[in-house]
């Protein structure tokens, strides 16, 4: 699943506070998006704040439990902005990076290793019990949800929370590395899994609600 | 194989996709370049805009491609189009699909270019501007692929194909092999405008 329709040019900044978002009406609006200006509207019905990337380095983000950012940022931006991240971690908060990791920005990550067979054979992943693929059926996601042709290595202590189809880790969350949360997937952008009429969708309402429960724990 | 003294520049957003498939093909590239600061493209014959551009980016650099074209360059364009730029790009939202169904326009009819493009899957569907050609075809004949040598003084290829978050991503075989056959194609045989060569 690619998504050229906003989601690769902004940081997802989850909102702090319980909300009444009405998540029918969310996922609606993602599945029937139809360009920029629909995923736009998708996004301000969700509890959260679009910034666009090249805003992020002087964006005020205190007020923020989170930020979600997607596999086609900006990685030289985010690695000359490493401290702020680092900061916004260790006050507890959390950030989410779906893709592939080519630059030393994300605390505790190392970068994504492509595998030396060429990747593994395909098919469904296997998801962990974590609140964000509750009632989710690892056949309903689409075909990068976990790349095959490598990985992102866990470091010590994270909790690897989704395995590829060899076994091997694919997504993790690591709350060792900083006073807060990283969550590393190596596959395509968990929100765009609300673009979906299956069972899938649900990891974007469920990764939202993580994210603002994470940052209160 | 080298650019055989065509300039092709590709610009870089700093995504994972773009770091891959630059490094990859540094080698037929005159240059790459980073649009987080913005850029001026004096030395490019050839303008590489991979899909996914964020569009502040694509607009800071509008006034750099347009002197391109103005000089009889040639800008190439992929993804979805709804930067405001060019402005005459009409951009219709399908679900991602079509590949091997795609029908190969007269240009690229009995190319290795063509034949690679139509592997590809792409994303939406096109109305070219008077005079352009279509490259490649939806079933239902909506373009996903045209080359415009008539909206400015150059030449400009704009697709919704995405060959390079796949070839960046995955490694895509049939992604290489286009980008591949496109490099060939831009270098050896697309025509220059301005001179009248």
């Amino acid at each position: 699943m690619t998504c050229y329709l906003r989601l690769h040019e902004i940081a997802v900044a989850v909102h702090a506070d319980a909300d009444r978002t009405d998540w029918d009406e969310c996922l609606g609006l993602w599945q029937t998006a139809d360009g920029v200006a629909g995923r736009d509207v998708a996004l301000a019905a969700m509890p959260v704040t679009a910034i666009d990337l090249d805003d992020l380095p002087t964006a005020e983000l205190t007020s923020f439990a989170g930020l979600i950012l997607a596999g086609r940022s900006d990685q030289t931006l985010l690695a000359a902005m490493q401290d702020k991240l680092r900061g916004f971690l260790d006050k507890g908060r959390v950030v989410v990076f779906s893709g592939q990791l080519t630059h030393d920005w994300l605390p505790g990550a190392t970068a994504f290793e492509p595998d030396l067979a060429g990747g593994v054979e395909s098919g469904p992943p296997q998801l962990g019990e974590h609140p964000i693929f509750s009632s989710v059926s690892p056949h309903d996601l689409g075909t990068n949800f976990l790349y095959s042709n490598g990985r992102h290595r866990p470091p010590a202590g994270a909790d690897v929370i989704a395995l590829r189809a060899d076994g091997t880790p694919g997504a993790y969350v690591d709350r060792a590395s900083t006073g807060g949360t990283v969550l590393l997937h190596g596959g395509t952008n968990l929100l765009a899994n609300a673009t979906t009429d299956s069972s899938a969708a649900r990891i974007a309402p469920q990764l939202i609600e993580w994210v603002r429960q994470e940052a209160h724990r | 194989m080298m650019s055989c003294g065509r300039h092709v520049v590709a610009l870089h957003s700093g995504s994972a996709a773009e770091t891959r498939t630059f490094a990859a093909y540094r080698h037929r590239l005159a240059d790459v370049v980073e649009t987080r600061h913005g850029a001026a493209l004096p030395e490019a014959d050839v303008v590489w805009v991979p899909e996914g551009i964020p569009r502040r980016r694509l607009a800071a650099l509008t006034p750099a491609l347009e002197a391109v074209l103005d000089r009889g360059g040639a800008v190439l364009l992929f993804g979805d189009h709804q930067a405001g730029w060019p402005a005459y790009a009409r951009w219709t939202f399908r679900p991602a699909g079509g590949a091997g169904q795609t029908k190969i326009g007269a240009a690229w009819r009995n190319t290795q270019v063509g034949a690679a493009a139509a592997a590809l899957h792409h994303h939406g569907v096109l109305a070219p501007p008077t005079g352009a050609e279509v490259l490649l075809a939806a079933p239902d004949g909506a373009a996903v692929a045209y080359l415009d040598r008539t909206s400015t003084a150059g030449t400009m290829l704009v697709s919704t194909i995405d060959p390079l978050a796949h070839f960046g991503h995955t490694g895509a075989p049939n992604a290489a092999r286009f980008l591949d056959e496109l490099l060939r194609w831009v270098t050896t045989s697309l025509p220059r405008r301005r001179d009248g060569s």
